[in-house]
């Protein structure tokens, strides 16, 4: 009882700093917190969040073997599914919309 | 024993469920834009109430409580739904909706997504307090602990960024 | 609205050649359905077979499944072989939207419908008794994904008799799949049929992962056979990636009925994250085909080496990192989409890393082999087979991992060979392995070795000449998916180009033939029973499910048929645009896991 109270309280204190990052950050026009910093720090918070929920919500370090290893494998699935897509996909990105800037090398030219 | 195997099985779904929400995820990062259409208090008052249906869930399986815990979680979370569904109402109505660009297709279908999963958590509390029969509280919990979760990584990459 | 939707007696008017195929199907439901009445069987085929909650029936029924669906899927093939073969500068006898239905719908049928079916039907049967559980974890569950899965085989056997099915190939690449250029309902019929058996993979991966974790009594996980470790690889891969493709469909649905815009032209939506998303499931599916087969393989080696296998250990590892990479390489299939060098690079180079734990497995296999004393019965000569192709094929997949070369040859013939390499090589020789070397544990019958020699000869030769030459053909050039070859190509009329094609073709006829012994096999088997009973371990093996007879059980529930029945009809009701009967059906599906019994052991 009192480990999900604790829980509560943390996930509450992770949550309130986000909103309150980025409502202090609209409050001054967008200007106050450089946006690069928030897009490290609220993932930042966001992962802590879920390191507090498995922990105290989802009492996983109590748990079995096989649940902590799946637990393990889907984060890694994760990992790789988003962040395997989004570098690909900025990279095609990147590589297709590469405009000749001027007129293309001889070699380019079409006739 | 039994109840390991059920527990476990439960817990692979979960596990399935978690690439099912990465999927939506990449989704809605590869084709993202940008639209000023978030309101902070309100995703706040969202957040709030799922968070602390998330402790109440917990309560209703550490207590012998199951009833008064349970309704208070279904009522937050049908307060959470009913947010949700005013939300994506007024952004249909003010042209913001899913058919209107790639990026809002991915919004809706991630939060939306996560909204059809708790409205089943709902209707699965509600049988349960019809039928009176609590032997799934612990898969309940285990499923409305993964869907405040997951509304972690939503809040915080679809609205907060959204908004900033 | 109209209540039936889309649906229109239009939609049952087909070409001669799919009127020829509408009326193949029908005919084959009614003279089964005659058969059945005749000899008064309804009861028994209810009670015994349909209804049965025991892995063994389920099992069989899987196989039965693939059995029918594979027979579907060759005549795709032969089919479009004597279309090739026709269409030199001539049109052949089938048209170009018939022809990319054909190539559409051997994919899907190969892969889903008779790979994965026998599959889960051999593990049904083998992993219980291999673990000394005499069921899975989840009993009914496993009733329930049998038949989600069979709805998909009736909504992609449908698609013959009244619509027609995707003409996009098997993997329905949008833009082509999207609303604007398939305007009809066969992706529809794609994307749900595959939806729903998707549902119903997930749910087995769920369950044999379940049974394999808890219910293996006394036995330690190094202590485990090969099959059931590479069948936890494999269902551990089947939890991870089906979500990718269920969202997928998903996506591809929602633009094509709610008008999204995920994969459209238009208004930022972005094909090619279907292709990466589609592929970030395709590959570990290959994978999860690939490794229960390798699992057969090895339980078939170390049988007919009468020799222990070698370097279990190395194996397990091999295994998981095999479970681990396969998560790992996915853009090789689309190398040439324009991604840059070093995306190309990364995924290139860790293709050829995972060639490498699949080699310590053949070696592994062939160290197990030396100093053996191997006993030449058919199952060791599939695995034989196996050794020689796959290798070929491995190669060819290394060769293609080096993203300049794929340049050249992706989509081209010799992709095709390298492909239909592996899973003709590893996956189906696997498969008939494991089918010839357990049917006497659940039969009593051992499979006539004339024939089945007979038919391994024919399927290896077949297979040779119908895939080597593909292989010279795409690198001279030849692209995948013709349905004709212009004369202005030049390409038939090269003497040795004409050869190879001929070859080929050939080559679909011996195995045509191959699959006529197997036939022929089974039916003697059985009908010389007599001479062909064997005792409980025929084959003398040390393997665990052989050492005890496997139990008939006799749980029952039509739970699963039920759930199957209104999933075929939500399916038919969203396909058809038929929105109160998906939505009745939606209902119903809610209702029936709604009402599920209290198991006994819950308090």
């Amino acid at each position: 009882m009192k480990h999900y109270f604790d829980g509560l309280i943390l996930s509450l204190l992770f949550t309130l700093l986000s909103f309150g990052l980025v409502g202090m950050h609209v409050h001054m026009n967008h200007t106050a917190i450089p946006h690069e910093l928030l897009y490290v720090v609220l993932p930042l918070f966001a992962v802590a969040q879920l390191l507090v929920q498995t922990v105290y919500f989802l009492h996983l370090p109590q748990g079995n073997g096989w649940n902590k290893f799946v637990y393990g494998f889907a984060i890694l699935i994760v990992v790789l599914v988003v962040g395997g897509s989004l570098w690909i996909m900025s990279n095609l990105q990147h590589n297709q919309s590469e405009m000749f800037i001027g007129e293309p090398s001889p070699e380019h030219q079409l006739d | 024993m039994p109840t390991d195997k059920t527990t476990l099985g439960f817990w692979l779904y979960i596990m399935s469920d978690c690439v099912l929400f990465a999927s939506l995820f990449a989704t809605f990062a590869v084709l993202r834009g940008s639209e000023d259409i978030f309101s902070l208090p309100f995703v706040f008052v969202q957040t709030l109430a799922l968070l602390i249906s998330s402790f109440t869930v917990g309560l209703a399986f550490v207590t012998k409580k199951q009833n008064t815990f349970l309704i208070l979680t279904l009522l937050l979370g049908l307060g959470f739904l009913g947010l949700e569904v005013y939300e994506f109402k007024n952004l249909m109505l003010e042209g913001f909706g899913p058919s209107h660009s790639a990026y809002l297709s991915s919004f809706f279908a991630l939060v939306g997504t996560h909204g059809l999963h708790v409205a089943a958590g709902c209707l699965w509390m509600l049988v349960m307090l019809v039928t009176q029969r609590f032997y799934q509280l612990q898969r309940l919990v285990l499923f409305w602990h993964f869907l405040d979760i997951i509304w972690i990584f939503i809040f915080t990459f679809v609205y907060l960024f959204g908004i900033i | 609205m109209s209540l039936f939707g889309l649906l229109t007696p239009q939609a049952f008017i087909h070409g001669p050649i799919e009127t020829g195929a509408q009326i193949i199907v029908i005919v084959a439901v009614l003279v089964t359905v005659l058969a059945i009445t005749y000899l008064g069987r309804w009861r028994w085929l209810w009670q015994q077979w349909l209804t049965s909650l025991d892995p063994k029936r389920i099992g069989i029924m899987y196989i039965l499944l693939s059995f029918v669906m594979f027979g579907r899927g060759f005549v795709d093939a032969l089919m479009m072989k004597s279309q090739q073969a026709l269409a030199v500068g001539a049109p052949g006898y089938i048209s170009p939207d018939h022809f990319a239905q054909l190539f559409t719908a051997h994919g899907v049928i190969m892969i889903f419908f008779a790979a994965m079916a026998f599959m889960f039907g051999i593990i049904n049967l083998v992993l219980p008794l291999q673990l000394g559980s005499k069921d899975v974890a989840f009993p009914l569950l496993n009733s329930i994904s049998f038949w989600l899965t069979a709805t998909g085989a009736l909504l992609l056997n449908l698609s013959l008799v009244v619509g027609q099915f995707a003409a996009t190939g098997w993997l329905a690449y949008p833009p082509l799949s999207e609303l604007a250029y398939s305007p009809g309902v066969g992706v529809d019929y794609y994307i749900w049929a595959l939806q729903i058996a998707g549902i119903g993979t997930l749910l087995s991966g769920i369950n044999f992962l379940t049974t394999i974790a808890t219910m293996r009594g006394h036995l330690r996980l190094m202590q485990m056979p090969m099959f059931t470790w590479t069948t936890l690889g494999s269902m551990l891969l089947v939890i991870f990636a089906f979500p990718i493709l269920t969202v997928t469909l998903a996506l591809l649905a929602l633009d094509r009925t709610l008008g999204f815009h995920f994969f459209t032209t238009d208004l930022g939506g972005n094909a090619m994250m279907y292709v990466n998303l589609i592929w970030a499931w395709g590959h570990p599916e290959v994978y999860i085909l690939v490794l229960p087969a390798f699992g057969i393989f090895s339980e078939v080696v170390a049988t007919f080496s009468q020799k222990k296998l070698f370097g279990y250990t190395s194996m397990v590892v091999a295994t998981m990192l095999i479970v681990v990479l396969s998560f790992m390489v996915w853009v090789h299939h689309f190398f040439t989409m324009g991604a840059g060098a070093d995306v190309n690079a990364f995924f290139g180079i860790m293709t050829m890393a995972i060639a490498i734990p699949t080699g310590v497995k053949v070696f592994n296999w062939l160290f197990t082999m030396f100093r053996g004393r191997i006993i030449f019965a058919t199952p060791m000569l599939w695995f034989i087979g196996f050794l020689t192709t796959f290798t070929i094929g491995g190669m060819t997949g290394v060769l293609m991992s080096i993203p300049a070369a794929d340049f050249q040859l992706h989509n081209s013939l010799f992709l095709v060979a390298h492909f239909h390499n592996m899973i003709i090589g590893g996956v189906v020789f696997g498969f008939f392995a494991g089918f010839t070397y357990w049917f006497p544990k659940f039969t009593g019958i051992m499979l006539n070795e004339r024939w089945g020699k007979a038919a391994f000869w024919a399927w290896i030769v077949g297979f040779l000449m119908a895939f080597m030459p593909l292989y010279a053909l795409g690198l001279m050039g030849v692209t995948r998916r013709l349905d004709h070859i212009d004369v202005a190509s030049g390409l038939y009329t090269q003497p040795w180009a004409h050869w190879l094609f001929d070859i080929a073709a050939a080559g679909a006829a011996v195995i045509a033939l191959a699959v006529l012994f197997q036939i022929i096999q089974i039916i003697v088997s059985i009908w010389n029973k007599h001479k062909h009973h064997v005792g409980e371990n025929p084959w003398r093996s040390q393997g665990p499910e052989w050492q005890e007879p496997a139990e008939p059980l006799h749980e029952r529930s039509a739970r699963g048929v039920a759930i199957g029945a209104v999933a075929a009809l939500f399916g038919f009701g969203l396909i058809w645009h038929i929105w109160w009967l998906a939505a009745l059906a939606l209902i119903g599906i809610l209702l029936s896991l709604i009402t599920l019994p209290k198991p006994e052991y819950a308090d």
